[in-house]
């Protein structure tokens, strides 16, 4: 079993968290820009009664590391105290556990209860990932995370026609607590349009464990202890965070969300992708998005690209298994395939 | 199982496009209106004039935001992808000289692929032999040389960009060291009468070499490669190979004009240089004596020309014989080189033997097809040569194909179409609206002359003398007293009343120097900061690099902020170009300082906006930008009867990159506070 590890901090500390990752015993790290949006709040100037509220937005990396689970803990306890984690504002890191494909073990692990889950948000309009974010800081819910990739898919098969669709996504990534994440996502959708067509789409994965950053706002204090200190505070002394349950999930959801899919992940140098993107769409593959990122654990920082897509349950066995075969002619050029499990996805007519 | 191709219903077809058309439409609208609004506005609010639209303009200003519409969307579905790819799988699959080689190619072939020659051309339209005769050498006689030198700097510089990605250097040094130097010939040029003329040249080229179709590319490229070496992580990656093709080709002009000047005359005036004295020096800009002399019709004076013959009578002769051979005008016909270029003295002696000069020009007619026919033509030369190139490399060395061959065809398409109808409409609507307000805008500053009538009373003819010339052509004066001086005035009959006795006599008063007002100096400065900001947001290359900027930095830099600070450093190098128009201050005075303030910045400034600031500088002037300014810089200098329209456009490339370097700071400072009040509000859990 492994684990995927991604730690997201501003771009200044990320060279740093390299170099001592540098010798840990890693299978690969993968670099990718990002941008945290938090909310800034000002006096208005002039002396004007009031406080403007506008959003910032801070350069940021996310570093996708998977190694073994044996040294998943070593290695988090490293990151966090490397890049001072525990202050709210510095970063997050969280830990998945990761099926490597192998025709013997083709099986996402199944996490039991988790208590914290990751909403990723991939989203087609430009400036939708600015609104999303928007969404996500009024609603209380965490730090989101916005980067970039290309998607492909129906676009694919539409012909010249394709051009009309931009291929270009903007990913929104919010850590929330597992038991709000179906209300949260229902939120989402209907605040960020998900239920048009083209809109784009939204999935779920088990977060099991992570420093979240719950710093959504910045500027001058009011209170004798910020919100994050008295939300700590109670945490620690009800013991979990279930308290915090805001959203009640009604019986009949507004927006019918997917359950049992899968979310298959591959990485590849740079130009390689199309190969295995043509082998996972021809084995029944819906699409996928490709995300630009820099394979650091090689000695240089060499261009590398991510495909992840989702699929059903019942589809994704064919799906594997052509992944793993196109991927085996290119030898280490592709990285591993991880499988992971989504409790809960959306996408418009699902 | 292959996935099959999903055909859609017609009309959800038709709604897929006509929201993906009216979108991009939208944007470009937005791009260009302020700078349309601007100018419209401009001519009917401040200068008065009347008209608003025309035909031409309006069809000029409609053409132009589809050809912008197109064009930006063929690089972003063509040229960029082609570009990126290839600089993707370039450093692996080839070896190191392959790709310096790449480079040169690819720098030398853009370079003659951009009309940029032709701008400059018109800026140096004005220039006299006699007094810069090294400009002259490089501009009339010998512009291949000038082109040529400005492609190898632009080849040198895309090959020393690619090698810079591919061992992961930072840009600093190779300003560091390239500026000081640029600079330092510069001064050393200003100590030579022969060389100080081609200064403003050498800095403009360095601004237009780099065009529309180079710039995306370029960059596209140059991610590209760095990318896929490895060596730099970060969002700097890739940016600032523009920077250097702007610095290297003025180095390398400056050189070749050095060589050019050991073989040339020096400065002369303009008698001595038709003279019969100096005709073998003369000669070594013209092939013979015929073209000499046909350069003293078209852009000699009269002195010029009565030197160029051995004494009256011949001058003469050739006066008269104009009329019948038309080769001494070049073409031009002789009622418009009696408008524009014979003095009072030659109409009148025409006019004496029987040539009339004409009652008026001809309205102008812009004919639009041949327009169209000849932008098509160079955008074919601007985008054909480096395509062709780059699909050799992907298609023959790379052995790899366009990922979409459908999409990247419909890319060369819309650019070329795009770029075609963006320069007609361009030619057709924007420049002579631009042209229009720069020729008028020195009235705003230019207090005119006026005459003033004075009546002298007991006049009478008694006080009439004449005269007599060679030809027997008489005429009267009088001789006038004022201020204790005695003066000779020609007499006019129709301003003599011999019942009264009055004679009116008519004084020209001339302004007292400076003719300037200072609210006519803060419109046009207003007016030229307007223009250069407005043309500038329109501008398709720097809207690539906004784009690219704001893809690279995940959005946390964005595409508007770096357009709108580009376009207020437009702005500002206009608002000093007119400056050293209006006051004839020297090129190295503006740019000497300006360059050697961007030392230390550049040396201060985050490594991720050094590239993006110099590139900044390199993409500003493009097709929407350099006919509109140079309108404006050729209008002012003609009305004050300056040799060049040179310089503003290497103003509106230097301001730029300090503009962008303060927006970059701005930016860190401001990240820099949120991370301090991070810290500072977080608890201490340490």
């Amino acid at each position: 079993m492994s684990s995927r590890v991604t730690c997201t901090v501003h771009h200044s500390i990320s060279s740093r968290l390299i170099k001592i990752l540098d010798g840990s015993p890693v299978e690969q790290i993968l670099l990718e820009s990002c941008r945290n949006v938090r909310q800034v709040r000002r006096p208005r100037p002039f002396g004007l009664p009031g406080v403007r509220s506008t959003l910032d937005d801070a350069p940021g990396e996310r570093l996708h590391i998977l190694c073994s689970s044996d040294h998943t803990e070593e290695l988090i306890h490293l990151l966090a105290r490397e890049a001072q984690l525990k202050l709210p504002g510095r970063g997050s890191i969280i830990q998945q556990q990761v099926q490597i494909y192998t025709p013997e073990s083709p099986q996402p692990v199944k996490m039991k209860s988790p208590k914290l889950s990751q909403i990723t948000c991939i989203l087609s309009d430009s400036g939708a990932g600015e609104e999303t974010a928007e969404v996500i800081l009024a609603l209380g819910i965490g730090v989101p995370v916005v980067t970039r990739g290309i998607g492909t898919g129906i676009r694919d098969r539409l012909g010249l026609l394709r051009i009309t669709i931009p291929p270009e996504k903007e990913l929104v990534h919010c850590v929330v607590p597992t038991h709000d994440a179906g209300g949260i996502m229902q939120l989402i959708i209907e605040q960020a349009h998900l239920d048009r067509p083209g809109g784009g789409f939204l999935y779920q994965t088990p977060v099991e464990l992570g420093v979240v950053d719950s710093r959504m706002i910045i500027g001058p204090q009011e209170y004798a202890a910020s919100i994050e200190q008295i939300i700590a505070a109670v945490d620690d002394l009800k013991g979990d965070t279930s308290w915090r349950k805001r959203y009640i999930e009604p019986k009949l959801l507004k927006f019918p969300l997917l359950s049992r899919q899968w979310e298959i992940t591959i990485s590849c140098m740079e130009g390689l992708s199309n190969t295995l993107i043509k082998a996972a769409m021809n084995a029944g593959a819906g699409g996928a998005t490709i995300t630009r990122m820099q394979r650091t654990d090689i000695g240089e920082f060499g261009a590398w690209e991510r495909i992840t897509c989702i699929a059903a349950e019942g589809s994704s066995a064919k799906i594997l298994k052509a992944l793993s075969t196109a991927s085996g002619s290119l030898g280490s050029s592709v990285g591993p395939i991880e499988v992971l499990e989504v409790p809960r996805a959306y996408s418009f007519g699902s | 199982m292959k996935q099959q191709r999903i055909t859609l219903p017609p009309q959800y077809m038709l709604t897929l496009v006509t929201r993906y058309v009216t979108g991009k439409f939208r944007e470009q609208v937005r791009s260009v209106a302020f700078i349309i609004i601007y100018l419209l506005a401009f001519q009917m609010v401040i200068l008065g004039s009347p008209g608003g639209m025309s035909l031409g303009i309006t069809l000029g200003i409609i053409a132009v935001i589809l050809g912008l519409t197109l064009f930006m969307e063929g690089l972003t579905l063509g040229l960029m992808p082609l570009g990126e790819t290839v600089g993707l799988l370039l450093p692996g699959k080839s070896r190191l000289f392959q790709v310096i080689i790449f480079g040169l190619l690819i720098g030398f072939i853009s370079t003659l692929a951009e009309p940029a020659i032709s701008i400059l051309r018109t800026a140096g339209s004005e220039t006299a032999v006699w007094e810069a005769p090294v400009l002259f050498h490089l501009l009339e006689r010998s512009p291949g040389m000038l082109i040529g030198s400005v492609g190898v700097g632009v080849g040198l510089a895309v090959a020393a960009s690619l090698i810079r990605y591919q061992y992961g250097f930072s840009l600093k040094p190779f300003i560091l060291i390239t500026l000081p130097i640029v600079l330092g010939v510069t001064l050393l040029f200003t100590t030579s009468d022969k060389l100080s003329s081609t200064i403003a040249l050498a800095w403009d080229t360095g601004a237009v070499t780099t065009g529309p179709v180079t710039v995306p590319l370029v960059l596209a490229l140059s991610i590209g490669v760095a990318r896929a070496s490895g060596k730099q992580h970060g969002t700097s990656a890739g940016f600032g190979s523009i920077a250097l093709a702007s610095l290297f080709p003025v180095l390398c002009v400056m050189l070749l004009s050095f060589g050019l000047s050991l073989t040339l005359p020096d400065p002369m005036d303009e008698t001595s240089f038709f003279s019969a004295e100096h005709r073998d020096q003369a000669l070594v800009f013209f092939p013979d004596e015929q073209t000499l002399e046909q350069h003293a019709y078209i852009r000699g004076s009269e002195d010029g020309r009565r030197a160029f013959y051995e004494d009256e009578q011949a001058y003469r002769q050739a006066l008269s014989s104009l009329a019948e051979n038309h080769s001494l005008l070049a073409g031009m016909s002789l009622s418009q080189w009696l408008a524009e270029h014979a003095t009072e003295q030659e109409r009148k002696y025409m006019e004496a033997e029987g040539i009339s000069s004409p009652s008026g020009k001809d309205p102008y007619q812009i004919p639009v097809p041949e327009l169209l026919q000849e932008e098509s033509v160079s955008a074919l030369r601007a985008v054909i040569p480096l395509t062709g190139l780059l699909l050799f490399v992907l298609l023959v060395l790379l052995k790899q194909r366009p990922r979409y061959t459908d999409e990247f065809l419909l890319g060369i398409a819309l650019t070329l179409v795009g770029m075609a109808l963006l320069t007609t409409g361009i030619r057709i609507g924007l420049a002579p609206l631009g042209d229009t307000l720069g020729r008028q805008l020195p009235r705003m500053y230019q207090v005119e002359d006026h005459e003033q009538s004075i009546p002298i009373t007991g006049f009478d003819k008694q006080l009439l003398y004449e005269d007599i010339s060679l030809e027997g052509e008489r005429q009267q004066f009088f001789y006038l007293r004022e201020n204790g001086e005695t003066r000779r005035v020609l007499y006019a009959p129709d301003r003599h009343d011999p019942e009264t006795a009055v004679y009116t006599y008519t004084r020209t008063i001339l302004p007292a120097a400076p003719a300037i007002t200072a609210l006519g100096i803060a419109v046009v400065l207003i007016f030229a900061f307007g223009l250069g900001y407005g043309s500038t947001l329109a501008e398709p290359a720097l809207n690539a690099l906004g784009r690219k900027v704001e893809e690279m930095t995940i959005g946390t830099v964005r595409r508007r902020g770096v357009i709108r600070a580009v376009s207020v450093g437009v702005g500002v190098g206009l608002v000093l170009g007119v400056l050293r128009i209006l006051y004839e201050l020297p090129i190295t005075l503006l740019i000497v300082p300006l360059y050697l303030l961007l030392i230390p910045l550049t040396v201060w400034t985050d490594r991720d906006f050094v590239g993006v600031s110099w590139d900044s500088g390199g993409v500003t002037t493009g097709p929407v930008t350099v006919p509109l300014v140079m309108a404006l810089g050729l209008g002012m200098s003609g009305a004050m009867q300056s040799i060049e329209g040179f310089g503003i456009l290497a103003m509106a490339s230097v301001c730029p990159i300090l503009s962008v370097q303060v927006y970059g700071f701005l930016i860190r400072l401001k990240e820099k506070r949120t991370m301090k009040e991070i810290q500072q509000e977080a608890p201490d859990e340490q």
